[in-house]
């Protein structure tokens, strides 16, 4: 791909990412136990992906895309407890380097999906500013 | 670039660049909040108040100190919950591993948040090995048979092991040693201990059974020396 092409390509995935609005974003806070998946996958122009290994369980961040700031007033809730349960979490996060010297590690909510059983379902998260949904296979 | 890390970038956080955050502390749990260890009682030293490292044994139970760290807060009312209760079986604070698998053991506050989780897995036995508890709390595996004075107490620990490697947990295991005139088997608390009383002279074996597994212990009781022969000896 050419230099004018990949500067073409970000600035699209920038502005598709802007028109996105401000739905929460999650990230994977936790690593899988060996041998075992727990993996929170961003694919290209998809819904974010979850695969859990059954018994595993994920420990998710949520924040605002541009800031970085927590999610405010999230809700998380799944299509099917059967397959994978979601429960809210209470995170330690290190200061943002931008807080300055002495700043204190905060605690913000996240949530934990828990592999429950195995198949798929979809999970929701719900804020202030919008929803953001994760597909969830459990193997 | 390809167009799995260019949507990752589109997904940075732009502004404090927040992905440099880190989850701090240094708890086993993987939230970094809780820590997990065996229930020992206090001044315990035959008892390994260690993390919960390895694998549970199938069919044992793991009565877990749990300890929290949250700056600024004493730690809510917690319970704890399974991912895979087929697995890791919660009853009260009590964990029974049922089957060969992995589970997620959660740290759940009492309205329904998770402080912390650890994966753990469980694994079927393959041997009872037996170590002898020294006085000063140090163990050494007893292979061969052990030669003992009449009324010396022996303490033993059995340990279940899953091809080599030592799992967590206490599994019922039955103790006995025949013939009961020459020694005799007593409680020490904890149902992976005993302690052997050589009680007359002679041959006995000691055997422990925890499931289809079993140990057995070649016990060779002498008579103490008299107080006369233990005076020549010394001289």
């Amino acid at each position: 791909m050419s230099r004018q092409g990949r500067a073409l390509g970000l600035l699209l995935v920038a502005l598709a990412a802007a028109s996105t609005g401000c739905a929460p974003t999650l990230g994977a806070v936790t690593t899988p136990p060996p041998s075992k998946a727990a993996d929170l996958y961003h694919p290209a122009f998809d819904d974010d992906h979850i695969h859990l290994s059954k018994g595993a369980t994920l420990g998710l961040d949520c924040y605002d895309f541009w800031w970085g700031t927590p999610c405010q007033g999230a809700v998380i809730t799944s299509d099917d407890p059967t397959v994978a349960r979601v429960l809210p979490a209470y995170l330690k996060r290190a200061p943002s380097p931008w807080a300055g010297a002495g700043a204190s590690p905060q605690r913000e909510r996240g949530f934990v999906v828990i592999a429950t059983g195995p198949g798929e379902t979809t999970v929701h998260v719900r804020s202030e500013d919008g929803e953001s949904e994760v597909d969830v296979s459990v193997e | 670039m390809s167009s799995w890390s260019l949507n990752r970038l589109a997904r940075t956080p732009i502004l404090p660049i927040a992905l440099t955050w880190a989850i701090g502390g240094c708890g086993a749990g993987a939230l970094n909040s809780a820590v997990v260890a065996n229930d020992c009682k206090p001044g315990d030293k035959g008892c390994d108040a260690s993390l919960v490292n390895g694998p549970l044994a199938e069919g044992a139970t793991l009565d877990p100190r749990i300890s929290i760290d949250l700056p600024g807060s004493t730690t809510p009312a917690i319970h704890l919950e399974s991912a895979a209760p087929d697995v890791l079986f919660v009853e009260g604070d009590h964990v029974r591993a049922r089957a060969p698998g992995m589970s997620a053991l959660l740290f759940v506050t009492d309205d329904g948040t998770v402080i912390d989780f650890l994966h753990v897995f469980v694994k079927t036995p393959t041997r009872l090995s037996l170590d002898r508890i020294a006085a000063d709390g140090a163990t050494e595996s007893v292979t061969m048979s052990m030669d003992v004075l009449t009324g010396e107490l022996v303490r033993l620990r059995a340990t279940p092991l899953g091809d080599g490697q030592v799992l967590e947990g206490s599994l019922p295991i039955e103790w006995s040693v025949t013939p009961a005139s020459v020694a005799e088997v007593l409680s020490d608390g904890q149902a992976n201990k005993r302690r052997i009383l050589a009680k007359a002279p002679g041959a006995a074996v000691v055997t422990v059974k925890a499931g289809n597994l079993e140990s057995k212990l070649d016990l060779v009781v002498h008579a103490r020396p008299t107080g006369s022969l233990a005076l020549e000896v010394s001289r």
